[in-house]
């Protein structure tokens, strides 16, 4: 992505776009130039917060206050956004599909990450197999309901998707049959991304 | 704050103090860390607001699975609240301006629900007897994390009985009956678990006998 494409999509609707990747390569589009300082700051505390949490998912941000608000799309590679004047009602759909639209062109400067990785969708029943020993007649419900809870797309999973299921199954396991069981689980599924 | 737990598409909250982050309350059935996901992200939204002179902050709102936290400044708190991913978070916002949940119509909920719902609440006061509902609410509100996800939005634990916040959706009436049969097995694995065959079949026919 360069600012070309910021610029586009700012004369296509997108207030004020900018882009920063996880290695802290800030873009912004000549209408975002004036925060483009803060934009890198505010990215810093968006990246700091988020892997102090770890174990969720986040894909959107959106702060909103009355004078100026800013929404985030975030992924594997860095985060896409906009600052905007907030109007009433939600954020305007229009600005998520312009985010998505810039999600498909590359950050600039980024450094190939583990989330690009795809992974066989047969670990998926692996991982079934192995749940049913714990819950038994519950599996069916909890895998479907955890994949649901972590958006996981069969058709392209990424090894942080199955990681992050793992996880999610291990803590539902552990609220049916206990702690050391869930723990245990947890143990077995992740050898099988080994 | 036991007003929220009344507000269909609630599945969860926690109320932090905005002075230090401190968590004061987590409540509902979600799955998430929402005490941290709140106390964290008040404290980088607040930062964020005004380094960018954001004005006064409405809401924060993270989009994460299937749902999302919105993050609202509230007198001294900051309240975190789990909805679902395509809910606006101003129409949560607005529901919160409501001055009485109690006027909304009266719920409408299908008699074979509405039987469930009994008996589930029969079962944890019967597990739980005068001593240990804390407890069975807690698995109560477990069970409908793991089992109940559908659901969850418009139904929850409120003063201390399984209700319905809204009326269900007719077209879901399945949906919704088949996850309350998984809550009731739970519990009653639970009670098997907990306090031996014996005991749990004991409670289970006192349950039977009371709805009948």
């Amino acid at each position: 992505m360069d600012k070309d494409a910021l610029n586009n999509v700012a004369a296509r609707g997108l207030p004020m776009p900018f882009s920063v990747s996880k290695t802290r390569a800030t873009l912004v589009s000549d209408a975002a130039a004036v925060y483009k300082e803060q934009i890198g700051q505010m990215a810093l505390v968006v990246f700091e917060t988020i892997s102090t949490l770890g174990e969720v998912k986040i894909e959107r941000i959106e702060i909103v206050g009355d004078k100026r608000g800013i929404i985030m799309d975030l992924h594997g590679e860095g985060l896409i956004g906009t600052i905007f004047e907030p109007a009433e009602g939600a954020v305007p759909p229009s600005y998520w599909n312009l985010l998505k639209e810039l999600r498909t062109k590359p950050i600039a400067a980024v450094v190939p990450s583990r989330r690009m990785a795809l992974v066989d969708a047969a670990i998926l029943e692996k991982i079934k197999t192995i749940l049913q020993d714990y819950v038994g007649d519950f599996t069916d419900r909890i895998y479907q309901n955890q994949m649901k809870n972590q958006g996981i797309n069969v058709e392209e999973l990424h090894a942080e998707d199955v990681r992050r299921l793992i996880l999610a199954l291990a803590k539902a396991t552990s609220m049916i049959v206990g702690r050391s069981k869930g723990r245990e689980l947890s143990k077995k599924l992740t050898e099988l991304v080994k | 704050m036991d007003v929220l737990d009344k507000i269909p598409g609630i599945i969860g909250y926690a109320t932090v103090k905005a002075e230090d982050g401190s968590v004061e309350e987590v409540k509902g059935s979600s799955a998430t860390a929402l005490a941290d996901l709140t106390a964290y992200f008040s404290s980088a939204g607040e930062a964020i607001k005004d380094n960018l002179d954001m004005g006064k902050l409405k809401y924060i709102s993270l989009t994460y699975g299937s749902n999302r936290l919105v993050i609202l400044p509230y007198e001294d708190k900051f309240l975190g609240l789990e909805i679902e991913r395509e809910k606006d978070p101003q129409e949560i916002i607005e529901r919160l301006g409501e001055p009485v949940v109690a006027e909304k119509p009266p719920v409408e909920v299908p008699r074979n629900l509405s039987s469930k719902v009994h008996q589930i609440n029969l079962l944890v006061h019967e597990f739980g007897a005068e001593v240990d509902k804390e407890h069975w609410l807690d698995l109560l509100n477990q069970s409908l994390s793991v089992l109940g996800r559908d659901i969850a939005p418009i139904i929850g634990v409120v003063e201390g009985e399984l209700a319905f916040k809204e009326s269900p959706p007719i077209e879901k009436e399945d949906d919704f009956s088949q996850a309350l049969r998984y809550i009731v097995d739970f519990l009653v694995k639970k009670a098997v678990e907990e306090m031996g065959s014996s005991q749990a079949r004991a409670r289970v026919q006192a349950v039977i006998e009371k709805m009948r």
